[in-house]
């Protein structure tokens, strides 16, 4: 009696794994995430209802037939597979998707599932800190950025460009292609500043095309 | 066929009478999303918390893509997506935009789709690190709930 209650009790579609960790090949624009799932409610269970929150996130049922809500239904002991596709765009770090989806089976229970996928965009190149700041008053003395390549094949910085002209910066190269140091120094901080320093590298991948670091001039205030 | 076709219009004539009693006893579907101040962390604000403690007063930022927020967005929203955030985040009118909300005190309340979407808090991550506004919030509910409260017909 207790079995048959939990059998009928599941709505739900039973996936191998609900969260996924992937980590991404640096030149990849997108990635291609699968659950796999089998029904093993006892009942017919369709899917009613299905979410890609995220609009760099698609979800689809692999196999052709499209994920289209309320007409897709699994017969007890039938499999398929969610497949998530993610626009990565210009993303760097740790990325974390859901698919969302829910569920009705034959005898009216409903269930909700998230299917999350964790995507690791590795930083080829990347600088520490990623930004500076100063306070109004505080003597404009120069402080450094380091830049550092994780990569088998060096990235070379082509330009350094300032949105500001109350900063001066000059880059020097510590090890070509790999290590870099960049030394900021404000004209003055008498006034507020907010403004970006944009590097530009020689990596064919748009990616690692630029990065950009922040420099601020702020008051001692919770704001800023 | 012909009494296919009759018999077809007859059947979509009542689905369509049916569907316009009901919605004249229930009104329209109620797609405002429910939101708790107190039940959401400290970053987080339910629209209702931004239109009356802040008047609607901050900037607002979108974390959706560029068809997204070209198809509708809020006034005055600067788009941030989160697929290209840091390059966005250059750009000298966006720039201007978060500089002067920061030295005004206002604060920056960052959307994407809805609330599962995640973007918004890669978003809030994001400007968070350039270390110059540190009031930035995520909207619970994101654009669903814009949509679903009217506020954007009310505007129009």
């Amino acid at each position: 009696m207790l079995v048959l209650s939990a059998a009928i009790a599941s709505a739900s579609l039973t996936f191998e794994s609900q969260k996924q960790d992937l980590h991404v090949p640096a030149e990849k624009k997108e990635m291609e995430v699968l659950f796999p799932f089998k029904n093993e409610s006892g009942e017919r269970v369709a899917i009613v209802e299905y979410d890609a929150p995220c609009t760099c996130m698609t979800a689809a049922l692999k196999g052709g037939r499209k994920l289209k809500t309320g007409s897709v239904g699994f017969l007890d002991g039938e499999t398929g597979v969610i497949r998530g596709k993610f626009e990565l765009g210009n993303l760097k770090g740790s990325v974390t998707k859901k698919i969302v989806l829910k569920t009705r089976s034959e005898s009216g229970e409903e269930d909700s599932l998230s299917l999350e996928s964790t995507f690791h965009i590795p930083y080829l190149i990347a600088a520490f800190p990623n930004a500076l700041s100063w306070h109004l008053g505080d003597a404009p003395e120069p402080k450094v950025i380091q830049i550092l390549v994780d990569h088998d094949e060096p990235i070379q910085i082509s330009k350094v460009s300032s949105s500001s002209n109350q900063i001066s910066h000059v880059l020097e190269t510590v090890k070509p292609g790999y290590e870099y140091r960049l030394t900021v120094t404000p004209k003055s901080t008498d006034e507020f500043l907010f403004a970006a320093l944009r590097i530009i590298t020689d990596s064919q991948n748009p990616r690692y095309k630029s990065l950009s670091t922040f420099i601020t001039i702020k008051s001692q205030q919770a704001n800023q | 066929m012909l009494t296919f076709i009759k018999q077809s219009s007859v059947l979509l004539g009542i689905t369509l009478l049916l569907a316009g009693l009901l919605y004249l006893f229930t009104g329209p579907v109620d797609r405002r999303v429910a939101c708790d101040q107190a039940a959401l962390a400290a970053d987080h604000l339910c629209l209702a918390t931004v239109l009356e403690e802040y008047r609607g007063n901050v900037l607002w930022v979108d974390a959706r893509d560029k068809k997204s927020y070209e198809r509708k967005h809020m006034p005055g929203a600067i788009l941030v997506p989160e697929t290209d955030a840091e390059n966005a985040l250059t750009q000298p009118e966006v720039m201007q935009q978060i500089g002067m909300s920061g030295v005004e005190g206002q604060a920056l309340v960052i959307y994407c789709g809805s609330d599962a979407c995640g973007s918004s808090k890669h978003v809030a991550e994001k400007i968070r690190s350039t270390g110059f506004h540190s009031k930035v919030f995520i909207l619970h509910g994101g654009w669903k709930a814009i949509d679903g409260s009217g506020i954007l017909a009310q505007k129009q």
